[in-house]
Order: C-alpha cells, then sequence, then structure tokens
C-alpha cells in the first residue's frame, strides 16, 4: 500500500514538472514603435490682382450701372490659382454661384444668372491654355484620367443661345488641369450684361462667387 | 463556425473601406466672393403744370392757353426720349379738332436753346407713332432735364355756338430707353411704341 502510494506521488510529480515546463520557456518580446501614418493635404490656394496668396480674394470682378449691352472686358483682374499640399491633386472643377438683390422679392437669381453673359474665359498655365468658352486649347495641358470632351467648355444647358453664369452653376467646368505650386496658372474673363435684359433688373445687384476646388481623384 | 464570422467580418471591413474611400476623396475649394455686378436705372419724372394736371376754364375761340411740361433724368442711365399725346377726350364730337398746337423747348435746360419743334393740328400729336422726335439727338444724362412749352390755340372761325362749354382733357405720354449700346435706329423703334 505504501509503494502504491509512493508511485502515485511520483507520477503526479513528472505530470506537475511537464505541466510546470510547458508555461515556462524562455521567451523575449521586442516592439516596433512610433509607425505614424500622417494623411497628406490637398490645399488650393487662390489670390487676385489686389492680394497676395492666403488672404480673402473678393471683389475680383466688378461692375457698377450696367445697362443692357455694356461689356467689361476686365483686362487686369485675374484669379491665380496653385496647389500648396502635399499631395497631387487629380483635376480642377470651376463652377460659379449668385444672388441677386435690389430687386422685390421673391426673385429668382437665375433669372438673371441667364442674362450675366461670360464673352470670354481663360484657364491657363504657363505652357498651355484653355479656352472655356468652347473647350479648345493652346499648348499641352495635360488631361486628367477622368477628361471627357465637353469638360473644358461652358455648355449652353438651357439652350438660350447665351453662355451665362447660369450655364456655369448648372454644369460646373470639370476635370481642368490642377495647378501645380508654381505661381503661373490663373483665370480670367469677360462679362457682358445681355442686351437682351429687361426693366425688371433695373437697379439689380448680382452678387457672384466664383468657386474653384481641387480634386485628388478622377471619380470626384 | 468562428472561420465563417470571421471571414464575414472581413469582407464587412473591406466593403466599409471600399465605401468609405468612395465617398471620401481629398477635396479644397476656394472662392472669388462679392463679385457685384450692379444694374443701373431708366427713369424718368415729369414735373411742370402739364405734368399735376392743368385746368384752363373759360377758354375763348382764339384763344391760346400753354402749359409747361419737364421731362428729368431721375434714373443712373442716360437715356432717350420722346413726348406725345396718349390721348384726347372731347365732351362734343369733333371738338379737338378745332385745336392747333406748339411745342417750344425751354433755352434753360440741358440741351439749352429754344426752338419750335411743332406746329400744327393737336391731333398730330396724337399716339407714340407721332411722338415729337427727328434725327438722333445727345442723350439726356442722369440728373438734367429737358422742358418743354405746350400752346395751344382754339380755332377762332371755326369754333361755333354748339362748343359753348364743351371741354377737352389730354393725356401726355413720355417714353424713355437707354441710350447707351442701343443704338438710334432700335432706339427710336422703342420710343415711337405704345
Amino acid at each position: 500500500m505504501r509503494k502504491l502510494l509512493f508511485l502515485i506521488l511520483a507520477l503526479f510529480l513528472v505530470i506537475g514538472l511537464v505541466g510546470a515546463g510547458t508555461y515556462a520557456w524562455f521567451q523575449d518580446t521586442e516592439t516596433s514603435e512610433d509607425n505614424v501614418f500622417t494623411a497628406g493635404t490637398l490645399v488650393l490656394e487662390i489670390r487676385d490682382h489686389q492680394v497676395g496668396w492666403g488672404e480673402p480674394v473678393i471683389g475680383t470682378w466688378t461692375a457698377e450701372n450696367m445697362a443692357p449691352g455694356d461689356e467689361w472686358e476686365f483686362d487686369v483682374p485675374f484669379v491665380k490659382l496653385r496647389s500648396v499640399g502635399s499631395l497631387v491633386a487629380d483635376h480642377l472643377e470651376i463652377t460659379a454661384d449668385y444672388t441677386v438683390s435690389g430687386v422685390p422679392e421673391p426673385f429668382d437669381p437665375d433669372s438673371m444668372g441667364q442674362y450675366m453673359e461670360v464673352t470670354w474665359a481663360l484657364y491657363e498655365d504657363g505652357g498651355w491654355r484653355i479656352n472655356l468658352l468652347d473647350g479648345t486649347w493652346e499648348g499641352e495641358p495635360p488631361f486628367p484620367d477622368g477628361y471627357q470632351a465637353g469638360d473644358w467648355q461652358i455648355q449652353d444647358v438651357d439652350g438660350d443661345g447665351r453662355i451665362t453664369f447660369a450655364d456655369l452653376r448648372a454644369q460646373p467646368l470639370d476635370n481642368l488641369p490642377p495647378p501645380m505650386y508654381l505661381d503661373d496658372t490663373w483665370f480670367e474673363m469677360s462679362v457682358r450684361f445681355s442686351e437682351d435684359a429687361g426693366n425688371e433688373f433695373q437697379g439689380a445687384s448680382f452678387n457672384l462667387t466664383m468657386i474653384f476646388t481641387l480634386n485628388q481623384d478622377s471619380s470626384q | 463556425m468562428k472561420k465563417i464570422l470571421i471571414s464575414l467580418m472581413a469582407i464587412a471591413l473591406v466593403i466599409g473601406l471600399v465605401g468609405a474611400g468612395t465617398a471620401a476623396w481629398f477635396s479644397d475649394t476656394e472662392t472669388s466672393g462679392d463679385n457685384i455686378f450692379t444694374a443701373g436705372t431708366v427713369e424718368i419724372s415729369l414735373t411742370g403744370d402739364a405734368a399735376v394736371g392743368v385746368v384752363i376754364e373759360d377758354i375763348a375761340p382764339g384763344d391760346t392757353v400753354s402749359a409747361y411740361l419737364r421731362v428729368e433724368n431721375d434714373g443712373s442711365l442716360p437715356l432717350w426720349f420722346a413726348g406725345y399725346i396718349d390721348s384726347i377726350s372731347v365732351s362734343e364730337p369733333l371738338f379737338s379738332t378745332l385745336w392747333t398746337a406748339t411745342v417750344t423747348t425751354d433755352p434753360d435746360d440741358y440741351y439749352g436753346y429754344e426752338v419750335e419743334i411743332y406746329s400744327g393740328p393737336l391731333a398730330g400729336l396724337l399716339g407714340a407713332a407721332n411722338a415729337l422726335i427727328d434725327d438722333e439727338y445727345p442723350p439726356l444724362p442722369p440728373g438734367q432735364y429737358a422742358g418743354y412749352t405746350l400752346e395751344l390755340t382754339l380755332d377762332g372761325p371755326g369754333t361755333g355756338n354748339e362748343y359753348q362749354g364743351a371741354s377737352m382733357t389730354i393725356v401726355i405720354g413720355v417714353n424713355a430707353v437707354q441710350s447707351d449700346n442701343i443704338g438710334w435706329d432700335a432706339a427710336k423703334a422703342l420710343l415711337t411704341t405704345p
């Protein structure tokens, strides 16, 4: 009986040693830390003939006392654009928005927008120039992946025979080459108050905002 | 079962990433705002006794009465204008045919000279098509005025007793149009249209 007890104890001891050995091998751990993933930036800056980079750009193109048929060629005013983020942009979009004041409410801004004609508009860089009225170009502009024919032309969306800010608002210019960091990409335009504008616009103020959007991807 | 769950979670994770990527590419927008284009105005006002309604009574055959009309440019744009008799109403038939009219410009107005620009039957001024307008003339600038004296003469020999107590009311109309961009021919067409 005593021999049997010793045998069982010895067996448990062996089992215990085996179990202890399973959990007690030598080991060591090292870590690779500070693996930092920082998102890039896509930053568009603009300026005009009046202010420098990064300052609010307002009142680039203005006109007072317009009569129907008046045109402003705006030889001096321009907006320059540059990309100052860390990422390379895919393309640029240009559109417009506006409000109208000085007329009895309610007043649909588009009813005046369709008489505010864009008679000349260029988007150009040192090496190329795009005519935004007919979508043609000079030089060798880079074509973003998503470019399709007509993207660089303000379309007569409402079919009234005029190219206006109402058309531009309805269908923005898309897939334009993005500006680079260099200080040589700019946008210019001329504006005419259509000779077909009627008496309802007497004294009206058309407050135009030109909107430039830099996009990272061709799907945007 | 656990493997299936893990696989499903992995698929959901991938779908989630794809969905987030489609909606969240980077972009940046800058605006050039407050580009304000303000339209001017074409607005005239009429002053003088002819504008406020002159009442002349006890007119005898052969008498001449007069009234003064001033056309002021109250708008912000230069304009052309033309005046005419808009309507004539009479208490007795044919009473209006007994009147002759002359129109003379005011030497103190913007144009600065006195000249008779019409002399003839009153009915010759009736309607916008007969507006007093001839060749192209300098537009009336904002803030300026042009003055006119209208003289009406009741025919002496031709006015019989049947017109005693008769009355006539005339309404004067003035059309105005912007002078910028439009061109004289188009402006004249508008000025002579009711």
